[in-house]
């Protein structure tokens, strides 16, 4: 389990972002898992991409920029 | 967590094949656990092969590293070193190493209360305490807390808080996002031509590369004008002692420091005013009142805020008979309602109450001090300081022209290194400002290339169709480092709150505090204290993190006195135990005076003496006379316990 | 809505403040420095709106500028009214301008979104004109005060501060 003070900061930088709930959490689970060392390389990824789904894309991260 | 050492066992290693039981056979884990193992008797191999145990680090060993560790005498085809582990003060964790000599390999085995596995398998809930980056942390010699305060070890103090925490996740996830960006980049790439890609990435590898250069010799340059910002101080304090003892300037220059100082005070106490009064308007801008008082008395002279309100009127026409005794039929409700929505509601009448009340207590009488006062003055302090300095350079240039060669020195010194200092501030300023037109490769400015970069990875990203992967990938690399940051900050800062407690309690006679956590610990006022007071520094600053949160894991020292002074072994001996719960330490025969004593009294003689030697003709003959009671015997090894024969071991004998 | 300074403001205060964090007085806070520009602002009739580029730094007023804040408002509603044309003798006009700022219904006072949006475009303003003023950014507490008094409360501010030490 993550240190409290990493669960915070990543669920206050997720909300600074305007990400949704999710994307905090998705990253915890990740952040989880590796704390466990048992997280398999091809998993690693496959919840990498899970995270990176929830992220702002070009489209807003545009918007933002412009 | 709780994870305590009890035993190990080495076979067929360049260290005697022995058992050092920590717990005497029994089930006690004391809570200090002292090995006496004289040089050549494999303590470098004992603590390695306990280091890869516990981390499983030796599943990367080279070949040749795996034939290192082989006896050299027997030579045998395999080795073995067997370490166990309590967890949480009930399982039993054994992991067993086993050296093929013959293919230069180490395999693992795991046994975790009653399940056998073969292979490096922990339990999850212990790996993560037992991963290399943390591993490091449960083995050090004495110096390491040294180096925590100078800087001079190997990972940065701040690096180990991010260690314990497990903060190193968050950069081991922007890593993962950066590397499968760049692999998708790499696929989508081979529909674009290769050459261009080719020109785009050395350029943006040069503009990293750069980048990078230019932040380091940025770090480099402000440590270094902070080096010089003290040698100049030391430099003009010194000249002026210097010419405090001349007979000819002493009493001009005494005379001018005085006016100065005052100057210096003077000035200091005129911003203190104005900071005091900033906040109001009125004071910094006189007129203001003014303009104030003719809004106030407007609103006055406006009937503002009115004074029966939309409220009464609302609560009027509930009644059944107006208070004017007419009956509240519907045309007068219709005609109060109208009449409460046109006069001032309530949303403002707070406001105008307060404010001219404000202006009342404000903006009655000009302020005093007056800002117009307090600038007057400021610029005689101003003047005042500049008259001091100036006296001071005509004293400065006098000494000179008379040939006091001392002087002279020391002014060309000031005036070099006040040049250097001014090169280095205009570079610092170079790599700190806004890019501008006209930038190019060849600048310093930070911000020039974190542009050109911004603009490079874009390009390359719309080349090779990822741009929305690079834009989630650079949301979440941002995400995770403004998460660090806050995280990081608020850990070190319990961290240092922690440690200055402890040593609050610990060095009561000659305290100490940690200011801040950085490439080292930085103590409060000072670059570093003494030897004891830097080593009682670092053991608390690790033992504040290994002992954090209801945590307790075994800290193995080699050395633990080290270098130390007599004073600071005994002030070491004392404070360990009461900082670490477990502590194994090898000691060799000279550090025995001044630490072990003390070490075992803090540590309620809750000790286990340990003396292993290896056995040849020497220490064979003076086993005899060391006594002890003999708690493993091989053929080339031995393991004693006993306080007496741990003393008995001479200074002048195995070392 | 919050308190925002000119997106160039923290840069160009920078080296006389010392450093990001804590400054150095009486600038210790992005407030004081805010307060500084809005008084300039306000002095000189400067309203530079700023648009969605401002640099937000706080949403409340800091504890040391509860006792002054109604005066700071108060001052950017007497400028608005001027700026305006608003006839000090038009009641409705006067009550509506103050609606649009302020709002007091509650057991406090909030400042509405067209409050800040006015008071940050007088410190906008006052730190443009600041800027225009020096020749560049200021290294010098003692200097910054002593031209900030000097182009508060004079006229002909060009002869009148001369060149930057």
């Amino acid at each position: 389990m993550p240190h409290e003070e990493v669960i915070e900061g990543v669920k206050n930088a997720a909300v600074a972002k305007g990400l949704p709930e999710s994307a905090a959490d998705r990253i915890l689970a990740w952040l989880n898992e590796a704390e466990s060392g048992s997280f398999a390389a091809k998993e690693r990824r496959e919840q990498l991409h899970k995270i990176l789904e929830v992220m702002h894309g070009y489209d807003t991260r545009a918007q933002e920029e412009a | 967590m709780k994870i305590e050492l009890i035993s190990w066992q080495a076979q067929g290693l360049r260290c005697p094949d022995a058992k050092i039981d920590l717990c005497s056979g029994g089930d006690h884990v004391p809570k200090v656990a002292l090995i006496q193992m004289p040089n050549g008797t494999g303590k470098t191999t004992t603590l390695d092969c306990l280091r890869a145990a516990m981390d499983g680090s030796a599943r990367s060993w080279s070949e040749k590293r795996v034939l290192e560790y082989q006896d050299s005498e027997k030579k045998p085809d395999t080795g073995k070193f067997l370490t166990t582990l309590k967890i949480e003060g009930s399982n039993r964790l054994v992991i067993e190493m086993t050296f093929d000599f013959d293919h230069g390999c180490v395999t693992y085995k795991t046994t975790y209360g009653s399940k056998n596995e073969d292979g490096y398998c922990p339990p999850p809930k212990v790996g993560r305490y037992l991963d290399p980056q943390f591993s490091e942390l449960l083995f050090f010699n004495g110096e390491l807390a040294n180096q925590l305060i100078d800087g001079t070890q190997g990972s940065e103090a701040s690096a180990i808080i991010d260690t314990f925490y497990g903060l190193y996740h968050l950069k081991r996830l922007q890593d993962l996002a950066q590397a499968a960006f760049e692999d998708a980049a790499k696929k989508g790439g081979r529909t674009v031509k290769a050459k261009t890609l080719t020109i785009l990435e050395a350029k943006l590898g040069k503009l990293r590369k750069r980048q990078g250069e230019i932040v380091t010799e940025q770090s480099d340059a402000k440590e270094k004008a902070a080096q010089l910002k003290t040698e100049i101080q030391a430099l003009e304090r010194s000249t002026e002692e210097h010419l405090l003892n001349s007979e000819k300037f002493r009493e001009r220059e005494q005379e001018a420091i005085d006016n100065r100082h005052r100057a210096e005070m003077e000035l200091e106490d005129q911003l203190q005013k104005i900071s005091s009064n900033f906040a109001n308007p009125v004071f910094l801008y006189d007129p203001l009142r003014e303009q104030l008082q003719k809004l106030a008395d407007n609103f006055e002279v406006l009937r503002l805020p009115e004074p029966s309100s939309a409220p009464f009127f609302k609560e009027l026409v509930k009644e059944d008979v107006c208070i004017c005794d007419r009956e509240m039929n519907d045309g007068a409700k219709a005609a109060i309602e109208r009449r409460a929505e046109e006069i001032l509601g309530d949303s403002v009448t707070g406001f105008l109450n307060s404010f001219k009340d404000s202006v009342r207590n404000f903006c009655g009488e000009a302020c005093d001090p007056s800002f117009e006062g307090l600038m007057e003055q400021l610029n005689n302090s101003l003047e005042a300081l500049d008259a001091a300095q100036s006296k001071l350079d005509d004293i400065r240039r006098e000494a000179e022209e008379s040939g006091d060669m001392d002087v002279s020195a020391k002014q060309e010194e000031l005036k070099e290194k006040k040049k250097k200092i001014q090169d280095l501030s205009d570079f610092i300023d170079e790599t700190e400002r806004k890019t501008q037109a006209g930038d190019g490769d060849d600048c310093d400015c930070l911000d020039y290339y974190a542009k050109e970069i911004q603009q490079a990875e874009k390009k390359l990203a719309e080349l090779t169709g990822s741009l929305d992967l690079k834009a989630r990938t650079d949301c979440l690399k941002e995400l995770l480092d403004v998460a660090y940051r806050e995280a990081h900050n608020k850990l070190k800062e319990s961290v240092i709150d922690d440690a200055n407690t402890q040593l609050r309690e610990i060095l009561k006679f000659n305290l100490v505090q940690i200011e801040d956590i950085g490439k080292s610990v930085k103590l409060d006022g000072r670059l570093s204290g003494s030897v004891g007071q830097n080593l009682s520094v670092g053991y608390v600053f690790l033992a504040g993190l290994l002992h954090g949160g209801g945590n307790q894991f075994p800290l193995v020292v080699d050395s633990p006195a080290g270098a130390l002074d007599d004073v600071a072994r005994r002030q070491v001996g004392g404070l360990l135990p009461e900082l670490i719960g477990q502590l194994v330490a090898f000691v060799i025969a000279s550090e025995r005076e001044w630490f072990v004593e003390p070490l075992a009294e803090a540590a309620g003689n809750d000790v286990v003496y340990l003396t292993h030697l290896r056995l040849n003709e020497y220490t064979s003959g003076l086993l005899p006379s060391l006594g002890g009671e003999k708690v493993s015997e091989t053929d080339d090894g031995i393991v004693l316990e006993g306080k007496e024969c741990f003393f008995q071991l001479g200074v002048d004998s195995v070392e | 809505m919050a308190f925002q300074l000119h997106p160039d403001a923290r840069d160009w205060f920078k080296k006389v403040r010392g450093k990001d964090g804590k400054g150095k007085e009486p600038l210790e806070t992005l407030f004081d420095v805010y307060h500084m520009c809005f008084v300039l602002g306000v002095a000189r009739g400067r309203f530079e709106p700023l648009g969605d580029s401002g640099d937000t730094f706080m949403d409340e007023f800091i504890q040391r500028y509860r006792a002054h804040h109604l005066l700071m408002i108060g001052a950017m509603i007497s400028k608005s009214l001027e700026r305006q044309g608003v006839a000090v003798d038009d009641r409705k006009a006067v009550v509506k301008e103050v609606e649009r700022f302020v709002d007091s219904t509650g057991l406090g006072m909030i400042l509405k979104p067209d409050g800040f949006r006015e008071l940050n475009g007088y410190a906008a303003g006052g730190f443009n004109y600041l800027r225009e003023e020096l020749s560049g950014p200021p290294s010098d507490m003692v200097f910054l005060l002593d031209r900030f008094y000097l182009l508060l409360n004079q006229e002909n501010t060009q002869a009148a501060v001369g060149p930057q030490l």
